[in-house]
C-alpha cells in the first residue's frame, strides 16, 4: 500500500517543507503538490521540496494546463525530472474555472481537446522529439527540450468527468480521483474500459485517491471528518452528487446552510453544516476511524484498484502529528 | 543543472557579487534552477536575466518570486525582456506589443506585495527599450560591452540609472574556448536589430555572418574573430581586461555580467575570479 502526502501551493512554503520532510522520514511514497491557480507558483513550490528531500517521489496534483502555455509545462516537469534525479511525476488538469478565468481573461473550454492535445505532444517532448503541431491548445513551430533528463515524467491525470476519464484510459499513466465512494467506482470503470479500448492494460494505469483521510480515535476528531466532508459536498458539481440519490435530503440540506451564509460567519456555518453529516456521507466521502478501521477502508478501495492514498490536506489541529501518525501504514 | 549550481557556489566563493540566470523554453524553467541556486548558495544575490511577459503571466513571476523569497530572503533581482523572437515563434507567440507588456508587468510586479520591495530590471538593446528601461525599472540590463555602444545607450536613458552590461567573455589567452566565445558573439552580433547595425557600419560584416549561419559554414567565422572578439566580448589578457573594465566603470556602467563562456566551466570562472578579486 501506499501513503502519500498531499499540500497545495495555498499552504505556506515554509510548511510544506517541513510536512515534506515529516513525509519523507515517516517512509511517504510521493509528495504530490496542488496548484491553487492564484497562488504560489506550482513548479516553484515542488523545486524546494525536492531540494530538501532525498528519496520520496515528488508529483504535481495537478498543474492547471489552462493557466500556461503548453511548453512551461513541459520545460518545467522535464526540469523537475531533472532536479529530482528522476523522482517527478507530471499531474495535469484543468485547474478551476473561475481562477483560470482570473488569471488569463479566459473561462476553460474544450477541456478534452485542451488534455487530449497536451498529452500527446508532452509525450513526444519527454521522448526528446522536435515538434510542430498546430491545435487548439498546443502550437509549437519545431520546439524541443534541451533538458537532460534521464526518463521521461509519468503523466498523471486530475481528472472527474466520464469523457475526461476515458481521454485518461487512452493516454494517461495514472489518475488522481476525488469524490464520494459510489462516484469513484463507477469512475474506475469509465476508466478501465477505455483503457482497454485502447489496447492497455487497465491494470497498469495507477489509481490514485485523494479524499480526505484521517486518523480519528476519539469523537472530536470525528467532528472535524464531517467539517471537512461538509465543505466538500457545498462546492461539488451536480454530476457527482447524483450518484448519492439516496442522501440526497441530507445533501439539500448541507448545502442550503452554506446558501444562507452571510460574511463573516463561515465558520458558524460549517459546523452547522457539519451537524447534517450523516455516517453514510461520511463513509462515502471520508476514510476515518481507528487505524484498525482504516485499514478494513483500505482494502475495500484496493479491491476497486486503488493502489496510493493520499493524506491531507486538512490534516486535523496538529498536522505534524497527523502526518507522521500514518507512519505503520507506509510499512504494512 | 548540478553542474551550474557547482558553478554558482564557486562564484559565491570566489567573490562575486551577482549571479545572472538566463532563460529560454526550451531549458528548465528558470525558478526551478533559481530555487536550486539558492539552495546552494547562501547570500549572493541572484538576477534572472531575462523573463519574458510574452510567455510568462505576470502572476506566475509575482508567485515563484514571492515563493522564493519565503524561504531565501530578499535576494533577487527581476530582470525582463521581449524574449528571443525564434523561441517565442517556436511556442506559438509573436514577439509584438512588447513594450506594453513589459510596461504592465513593472507595474504588476511593482504594486503586489509578494514583489514591490524586490529589484526589476529591463534587458535593453534598442532606443524604445533604453527609454523604458532607464525610466521605468530600477536597472537597465544593456546587451552590449562594446564602449561605443554603451555611450550610444547611455546617452538614451530618460533617467539616470543603475546600468549593467552584459557580454560574452573570456580571460585571453584561452585557445580552448576561443570557438566558444566567437560563436557566442556572432550569436549577440546577429541578434542586434538592423538599424543599429547600419547607425553603427556594421550591417554588411554581419550579414556575412549571418549567411555563415544559414549556410552552416562555421568555419568560415574565423575570418570575423578581431570584429567579434573587439565589438561584441569582453576578451583581452589580464592586464587589459582590467582596463576595459575600468573605462566602462568611467563611463557609467555600475555592473559588469561575465558571460559565457568565461562561465562555462570552473576552470574559467577561477581564472575570472583571481583578476578581479
Amino acid at each position: 500500500m501506499r501513503i502519500s502526502l498531499g499540500l497545495t501551493t495555498g499552504m505556506r512554503i515554509k510548511d510544506g517543507l517541513e510536512y515534506a520532510q515529516i513525509a519523507e522520514d515517516s517512509g511517504y511514497y510521493r509528495i504530490f503538490v496542488g496548484e491553487d491557480v492564484l497562488s504560489r507558483e506550482v513548479f516553484t513550490y515542488l523545486s524546494l521540496i525536492s531540494l530538501r528531500t532525498q528519496r520520496v517521489l515528488i508529483a504535481s496534483g495537478i498543474a492547471a494546463l489552462f493557466a500556461r502555455n503548453v511548453a512551461l509545462i513541459a520545460s518545467g516537469a522535464a526540469g523537475m525530472q531533472e532536479l529530482s534525479g528522476g523522482r517527478f511525476t507530471l499531474g495535469i488538469g484543468i485547474g478551476g474555472a473561475p481562477e483560470i478565468e482570473k488569471l488569463t481573461g479566459k473561462r476553460p473550454k474544450k477541456a478534452g481537446k485542451v488534455l487530449r492535445e497536451a498529452t500527446t505532444v508532452l509525450k513526444k517532448l519527454f521522448n526528446k522529439e522536435k515538434v510542430t503541431y498546430n491545435g487548439f491548445y498546443v502550437d509549437l513551430d519545431g520546439y524541443e527540450l534541451e533538458i537532460p533528463f534521464k526518463t521521461p515524467p509519468e503523466i498523471y491525470f486530475g481528472v472527474r468527468g466520464p469523457k475526461l476519464l476515458s481521454i485518461a484510459g487512452e493516454l494517461a499513466d495514472g489518475v488522481i480521483f476525488s469524490g464520494p465512494k459510489k462516484y469513484l467506482f463507477q469512475a474506475v470503470k469509465v476508466l478501465d474500459e477505455a483503457a482497454e479500448k485502447a489496447g492497455k492494460n487497465p491494470k497498469e494505469i495507477a489509481k490514485v485517491l485523494w479524499n480526505p483521510l484521517m486518523i480519528a480515535e476519539k469523537a472530536e476528531e470525528l467532528e472535524q471528518a464531517k467539517k471537512i466532508v461538509a465543505t466538500i459536498i457545498s462546492t461539488l458539481p451536480s454530476f457527482i452528487l447524483k450518484y448519492l440519490e439516496d442522501q440526497k435530503e441530507q445533501i439539500e440540506a448541507i448545502k442550503s446552510v452554506y446558501e444562507a451564509v452571510e460574511y463573516g460567519g463561515m465558520a458558524e456555518t460549517i459546523t452547522e453544516a457539519s451537524k447534517k453529516v450523516t455516517p453514510e456521507l461520511l463513509d462515502q466521502f471520508c476514510i476515518t476511524g481507528s487505524k484498525e478501521e482504516i485499514i478494513e477502508a483500505f482494502k475495500e478501495y484496493q479491491k476497486e484498484g486503488f493502489q496510493e492514498f493520499i493524506i491531507g490536506p486538512p490534516y486535523g489541529s496538529e498536522p505534524k502529528k497527523a502526518i507522521a501518525a500514518f507512519k505503520p501504514f507506509t510499512e504494512a | 543543472m548540478k553542474e551550474t549550481i557547482e558553478k554558482a557556489s564557486l562564484s559565491e566563493r570566489v567573490g562575486f557579487d551577482y549571479i545572472w540566470v538566463g532563460e529560454s523554453p526550451t531549458f528548465a524553467l528558470p525558478f526551478e534552477l533559481i530555487a536550486a541556486i539558492a539552495e546552494n548558495t547562501e547570500k549572493i544575490t541572484i538576477g534572472l536575466g531575462i523573463i519574458s511577459p510574452l510567455l510568462y503571466n505576470d502572476i506566475h513571476i509575482i508567485k515563484a518570486f514571492q515563493t522564493l523569497k519565503e524561504i531565501h530572503g530578499n535576494r533577487f533581482i527581476i530582470g525582463l525582456g521581449p524574449g528571443d523572437r525564434h523561441h517565442l515563434e517556436s511556442v506559438g507567440l509573436e514577439q509584438k506589443n512588447f513594450l506594453k507588456r513589459i510596461r504592465e508587468c513593472i507595474k504588476s510586479l511593482k504594486e503586489h506585495k509578494a514583489t514591490k520591495d524586490m529589484p526589476v530590471f529591463v534587458g535593453a538593446a534598442g532606443p524604445k527599450m533604453i527609454k523604458l528601461a532607464s525610466s521605468e525599472s530600477d536597472g537597465v540590463l544593456l546587451n552590449y560591452v562594446y564602449p561605443t555602444f554603451i555611450k550610444w545607450s547611455l546617452k538614451l536613458f530618460k533617467d539616470k540609472n543603475y546600468t549593467v552590461a552584459y557580454g560574452p567573455s573570456l580571460v585571453c589567452p584561452d585557445t580552448k574556448n576561443r570557438k566558444r566565445l566567437l560563436m557566442a558573439t556572432a550569436t549577440v552580433a546577429i541578434s542586434i536589430r538592423e538599424e543599429i547595425q547600419e547607425k553603427f557600419g556594421m550591417k554588411e560584416t554581419i550579414d556575412e555572418i549571418k549567411k555563415i549561419f544559414e549556410e552552416g559554414n562555421f568555419e568560415e567565422i574565423w575570418k570575423y574573430e578581431v570584429f567579434l572578439a573587439e565589438k561584441f566580448a569582453l576578451c583581452s589578457p589580464v592586464s587589459k581586461l582590467k582596463e576595459r573594465i575600468k573605462e566602462l566603470e568611467k563611463l557609467g556602467v555600475d555592473q559588469i555580467i561575465f558571460s559565457y563562456p568565461s562561465s562555462h566551466n570552473k576552470t574559467s570562472i577561477e581564472k575570472l575570479s583571481k583578476t578581479f578579486f
